[in-house]
């Protein structure tokens, strides 16, 4: 409503505006000579002043004073017909500011959103925030928390919500720090101190500082508290007292009821542990299934500490949740991180190899995995074998030049690009990351007819070497290109 | 969060301005409509009509752009082009600037100035009868019509979102930048400024008359826009400079042509103006050049607007908006051109001249500067041209340009040395050889002292000597208007005192143009740059200055990462500068910038640009000397300076018939506080193409590389050279041209073979065969075009027959006294 009145009252003010000429008393104009010979009289007097200082001859100044008077005379005869009275005219006043009203509301009511009100971000911050916190989305969540504790610093409920969120999504500094407010709001709560101390070993990359561990000894000594248990033992594994914690793990695993949901982390460590140690399993863990068995008769390749429990089951949750939703490179990537850091080199490669898949046509996300695959040393033998020729993927800086292009100019960076790969592969045919990378792009540009010759040269490159021959047959499967 | 509450400000600011949009082009059509009609009804009131919807025009133009700005300054996103441009984490300035950083902002932008210039017409420009006033803004309006529609349907800045995102997707790094603030307005100001020499030509055709005075009115005009553009362009060309980190200023690209031409040729307006103010002739070349100025502005907004420019083909797969523009420019332009067919013979011409004269020397200017422009359109379309009616690709890419346009220009520059020399109608050539003689023997010394010092390159020396020459004739046809060296001193200073403003614009244009002249040549061919990786520590010379990389650190701005090098830059061991060249990354857009260390001495600037960590601890780091660049900014600076000092002359204020005094013609400042961001839309990306695994160890094969490199065009570029890109194509060749030298190819081998596998369209400068005949040929026969128009122009001239006593003394009455 407001916007109508504003709109209705500035179209009337522009009408009578417009109006106003045809309303005014009728005034006489000088007539189009006179503007015409007061210019010719300005450049008479200017020739005189040339003249005066002796800058032209007297010749040229009456060739010149000739020109200008011929100017003044015909202006004098062919201008004096122009328009000089103006009329009142309100038939004319009308239909200006009529038309001026009329059509610029009527073009505003055509084109216009007159409901669609400002909306500041200041202002909408807060509701946008909310809606999307109630449909799942942590980080508004947190986002929200952060506005509300500028307000309210007080609130226990809010800086515990607030790290829990920053927990759940990976950023454990942050949610360290919001765990120690919470905590010294809750007159150090012993439930609270251990949630802290985890949030702080987890942002130290599950090593437990000095302080998480005094911390985790103190909630022990208030309630026995299970978390608080299990990380001093780890703390003592990563002190290098395996012993120690073998004998605090078994206690906790003693102690705890056969639904706790944290034994079959803890039977994992044992496990872990054992084999490190190269005892007997049995002998640590009476019940020992097959499996555990099997994985504690494994060669050692990593001190237990590193391949902690933690780390494990976020592997095993982050498996589950792309299997729900597959478009989270970043995912992919922290899978193939964790696998790797697990020592399951061949897992690693296929969460990549995965992530790929998912993301065949975004050369951003490639290039994202690439590196991570070239981080965590995935390309294996033939990166080696290559020597120079470091990265291979788009740089941030091509990619993000392509996020810019239009489709056209894309489509020629793609190609650009495939050409590159398809030249190298010339060169260095023992390459079959590139002849993997090079069929996909070939089916992700819909040339089945270069896919197919992809293939053909691929396999020509790995004759006899089936491992990598299945994998390229699987690729061209996978992607529906012919193989003959 | 923004400052500005929601309780202050009812939430209607959007739409109001959507709604003063509409209402403006209503104001623009009836303003269009009714001083028309009212010229031929002879109607005071219906003129008048016209100052009144001026201002209204210019108010909700205001009012809309105001609105828009808001919308982006408290990051409402439910404005569509605030969701797609900006991000709520942008410092202040820039979400401002941002406002015309896209294509509709911009378009709003370029409106605002068109109808802030009709505004100043009807305010300032009340000494222009009212009839001609009238007409002009009706015709202005007219390109407003077209111009409101455009964006009102096509491209509406206030489009909204039913339901807006949290955060708004961030604008072009690049754009993040203070030179990009005020690049755009200055060059709108002057695209824009000549829909005004537009409108007084098309005034002048519909009335049926043109004469001095006509000309007098519309010269402020073209000398706002003139400064604008040379600003515009070059502080385009500076932003390219120090941000894009390669150090070149131009490349000839179609976006630059598109701003080049407009300015070409409304130089040569400039000039042409004054011989019709002064002599009453080339009138109907003047009309012509005025359409053709305007025509240029409207191509080249054209041509950036539409996408043409990247491929023809894609611009057929989303027409509308370049249709809609092609339209407005066939209508417009075309429609003014068959008036002119129309009207013009009609027109008598008036004072006649000899070949030798003031007015021929300018007809000479005009007859370069539109060869010149020529080649440069010519240049610019051939290649859509060709792609369009063949399929066909070829690049136009600097060697066409600087072998075509630089000599017809410097021929230029070398005549309008004398210019100034000669007198009006008919000049004595001995005598004026005769007092240039000075400034003839001032340049053989100098180039001659060059020389000595060790500047010896042919053409570089001629580029200076050029300089010289321009610059002493300029300075000593001031000293003669001072009467030096026969004046005393005192007379001198007060002659000089007495001097109109414009002879000083014609001082500082001149002598502007004269070091522009000298720093293109010395940077163009002295040079120095050198490319390596280099380990902190490290050092490399570069022309005689030592430049050391002490380290590289981690750095955080408001809404970027960067890493920062210092370089230590010292001669002969003694420190010269320190130079902090930085490597950002926006994480919002995904998107890195390099920012240029640049330090600025009198002779030359260094330059460094940091690369890509080598992967060795080291970083690719790229350095300059460039000498002049400094010459040519402030080159620039002066010529544009000479437009605005030309505009204080008392002169160009006469013209009220009855009042007596008038203020200034016009507060240039206002319109120069908004800006926009044209070029930018199509700019080219970062440079650090150059990663350290690619390179030649030895420096002579390196070296080898960068000269054959910068002949080979970047495929998916504009007119980028493959060691001035990061495009993957670009490395790709880089990779295939290294090859082939460490293969042990001669240049010759190494061309072919690239020639070969890519086409002709790789080589920057378009061999001579067949289908590039016409395109070499075209600067031969534009000039010889120039050559005989001149000729014919000059021989059907008639002398008027004399005045009669009786005449002279009706004269006499109607100009009044002689002041005493």
């Amino acid at each position: 409503m407001t916007l109508w009145i504003a709109v209705t009252l500035a179209a009337a003010l522009a009408a009578l505006w417009l109006a106003w000429p045809f309303l005014r008393r009728a005034a006489v104009e000088p007539t189009e000579a006179d503007h015409a010979i007061s210019i010719y009289r300005d450049q008479r007097d200017e020739l005189q002043r040339d003249a005066r200082n002796g800058l032209i001859s007297d010749a040229e100044r009456d060739a010149a004073e000739q020109e200008i008077e011929r100017r003044a005379l015909r202006a004098a005869r062919l201008l004096d017909a122009g328009v000089s009275v103006a009329r009142r005219s309100p038939a004319l006043a009308a239909a200006a500011a009529l038309l001026t009203l009329a059509s610029s509301l009527g073009l505003y009511s055509q084109l216009g959103t007159p409901e669609a009100e400002d909306q500041p971000l200041a202002a909408r911050r807060e509701a946008v925030l909310e809606r999307r916190a109630e449909a799942g989305d942590l980080e508004s969540r947190a986002m929200l928390l952060v506005d509300r504790l500028q307000e309210s610093p007080e609130s226990f409920e809010d800086w515990w919500l607030l790290a829990r969120s920053y927990g759940a999504l990976g950023d454990h500094a942050s949610a360290a720090d919001a765990y120690r407010r919470a905590a010294a709001l809750s007159d150090d709560d012993p439930a609270v101190l251990s949630a802290y101390a985890e949030a702080m070993t987890l942002a130290n990359g599950n090593k437990v500082p000095q302080a998480a561990r005094l911390i985790f000894a103190q909630v022990r000594d208030a309630n026995g508290d299970p978390r608080a248990r299990y990380y001093i033992a780890l703390a003592k594994a990563q002190a290098q007292d395996f012993e120690g914690a073998l004998a605090d793990w078994r206690a906790l695993l003693a102690d705890s009821s056969e639904a706790a949901p944290w034994r079959s982390v803890v039977r994992r460590d044992i496990v872990n542990m054992a084999r490190f140690l190269r005892l007997e399993l049995r002998a640590v863990l009476p019940d020992a299934t097959e499996a555990e068995l099997a994985k504690a008769a494994l060669p050692v390749e990593r001190a237990p500490a590193q391949a902690e429990a933690p780390a494990a089951e976020s592997a095993e949750s982050l498996t589950a949740a792309l299997a729900v939703d597959p478009k989270d490179w970043q995912g992919w990537i922290r899978l193939a991180e964790l696998r790797a850091a697990e020592g399951a080199g061949a897992e690693a490669r296929a969460a990549i190899e995965a992530g790929r898949e998912h993301y065949a046509g975004a050369p951003f996300v490639l290039a994202k995995l690439d590196e991570a695959a070239a981080a965590l040393g995935l390309n294996g033998a033939a990166e080696a074998a290559q020597g120079g020729v470091a990265s291979r993927g788009p740089s941030d800086a091509e990619v993000a030049a392509a996020a810019e292009m239009s489709e056209s100019e894309r489509d020629a960076m793609v190609r650009g690009m495939v050409e590159g790969l398809a030249d190298r592969l010339e060169g260095q045919p023992d390459d079959l990351d590139g002849w993997l990378m090079l069929i996909r792009s070939y089916a992700v540009l819909q040339d089945p007819e270069a896919a197919r010759e992809a293939v053909r040269r691929a396999k020509a490159a790995f004759d006899g070497v089936p491992e990598r021959l299945e994998q390229i047959a699987r690729l061209a499967e996978s992607l529906g290109v012919s193989q003959e | 969060m923004s400052g500005v509450s929601s309780g202050l400000v009812p939430g209607i600011v959007v739409e109001f301005g959507h709604f003063s949009l509409c209402l403006a082009l209503v104001v623009s059509l009836l303003q269009f409509v009714v001083p028309l009609a009212g010229l031929r009804r002879e109607s005071l009131a219906a003129l008048r009509f016209a100052d009144s919807a001026a201002g209204l025009q210019f108010l909700a133009t205001a009012a809309a752009l105001a609105a828009l700005t808001y919308a982006f300054v408290v990051s409402d996103f439910s404005v569509a082009n605030v969701a797609q441009n900006s991000h709520s984490s942008k410092p202040l300035l820039y979400k401002v600037t941002g406002v015309w950083a896209n294509h509709e902002g911009s378009m709003l932008l370029w409106v605002f100035i068109l109808t802030l210039f009709g505004a100043l017409i009807s305010l300032f420009g009340r000494g222009i009868p009212t009839a001609l006033r009238a007409t002009v803004l009706a015709i202005q309006s007219a390109v407003g019509v077209g111009f409101f529609a455009y964006i009102l349907l096509t491209s509406n800045p206030f489009a909204r979102l039913p339901v807006p995102p949290l955060d708004g997707q961030g604008m072009n790094p690049l754009l993040q930048d203070p030179g990009v603030a005020f690049h755009p307005p200055m060059l709108y100001l002057g695209y824009v400024g000549f829909s005004t020499a537009f409108s007084f030509a098309v005034a002048a055709l519909i009335r049926g008359r043109v004469d001095p005075s006509w000309a007098r009115w519309m010269r402020p005009w073209i000398l706002i826009a003139w400064a604008g553009l040379t600003l515009g362009i070059a502080l385009g060309s500076w932003w390219a400079y120090y941000e894009l980190g390669w150090g070149g200023f131009w490349f000839w690209d179609p976006v630059e042509n598109a701003s080049f031409m407009p300015w070409l040729l409304g130089t040569a307006l400039l000039h042409s103006a004054i011989v019709v103010e002064k002599r009453d002739a080339l009138q109907k070349w003047t009309i012509l050049l005025a359409i053709l100025t305007f025509a240029l502005s409207l191509i080249g907004t054209f041509l950036v607007r539409s996408g043409i420019l990247s491929s023809v083909h894609a611009f057929a797969n989303d027409p509308e908006r370049g249709v809609f523009i092609l339209a407005l420019l066939v209508l417009l332009v075309g429609g003014a051109l068959l008036l002119f067919a129309w009207r013009a013979p009609a027109f008598a011409e008036g004072g006649v001249f000899a070949p030798v004269s003031r007015e021929g020397a300018l007809l000479l200017n005009n007859l370069l500067l539109a060869a010149a422009t020529g080649v440069v359109f010519f240049g610019t379309l051939y290649p859509l041209f060709l792609d369009l009616m063949s399929d066909d690709k070829v690049t136009v890419g600097p060697p066409f340009f600087n072998q075509t346009f630089l000599p017809i220009f410097a021929v230029a520059a070398a005549a309008a040395a004398a210019g100034p020399f000669l007198s009006w109608k008919r000049a004595d050539l001995r005598g004026v050889l005769q007092r240039l003689r000075a400034a003839f023997a001032l340049t053989l010394l100098g180039a001659a002292v060059l020389a000595l010092l060790g500047w010896r390159e042919p053409l570089g020396l001629a580029g200076l000597a050029l300089a010289v020459w321009l610059m002493t004739a300029t300075l000593s046809d001031l000293l003669a208007r001072a009467g030096l060296p026969k004046a005393s001193p005192a007379t001198a200073l007060r002659r000089l005192a007495g001097l109109p403003a414009s002879a000083w614009g014609l001082v500082l244009g001149h002598g502007g143009l004269a070091l522009v002249v000298a720093g293109v040549a010395a940077i163009s061919v002295w040079k120095a740059e050198s490319i390596q990786a280099q380990q902190p520590g490290a050092s490399v010379a570069v022309a005689g200055y030592d430049f050391r990389l002490l380290d590289v650190g981690a750095s955080r701005g408001p809404n970027y990462q960067t890493s920062l090098a210092t370089v230590e830059v010292s001669r002969d061991g003694e420190i010269v500068a320190l130079l902090f060249p930085e490597r950002r990354w926006y994480p919002v857009e995904r998107q890195p910038t390099t920012e240029a260390g640049i330090e600025t001495l009198w002779h030359g600037d260094l330059y460094a640009v940091l690369g890509d960590p080598d992967g060795a601890g080291g970083w690719v780091t790229r350095y300059y000397y460039n000498p002049g660049v400094v010459w040519m900014w402030a080159g620039a600076l002066l010529m544009a300076l000479g437009g605005l000092v030309s505009l204080c002359d008392r002169r160009l204020r006469i013209g009220a018939p009855r009042r007596a005094s008038r203020r200034g013609v016009g507060p240039v400042g206002a319109s120069t506080a908004a800006a926009l961001a044209l070029l930018l839309l199509a700019a080219p990306g970062p440079a650090q193409a150059i990663s350290a695994d690619e390179m030649f160890d030895d420096p002579a094969l390196e070296a080898r590389a960068l000269a054959l490199g910068k002949e080979l065009r970047c495929l998916v570029c504009q007119n980028q050279s493959i060691f001035d890109s990061n495009a993957t194509l670009a490395k790709s060749l880089r990779v295939v041209l290294r090859e082939r030298i460490a293969a042990g190819d001669s240049d010759e081998q190494v061309m072919a073979y690239v020639v070969e596998r890519y086409g002709d369209y790789v080589l920057l400068e378009p061999p001579m065969n067949a289908r590039t005949l016409v395109l070499w040929l075209s600067p031969l026969v534009l000039v010889a075009a120039a050559v005989y128009g001149g000729w014919r122009y000059g021989r059907r001239r008639r002398p008027a027959a004399a005045l009669s006593a009786q005449e002279r003394a009706e004269a006499r009455r109607l100009l009044g006294e002689e002041p005493s």
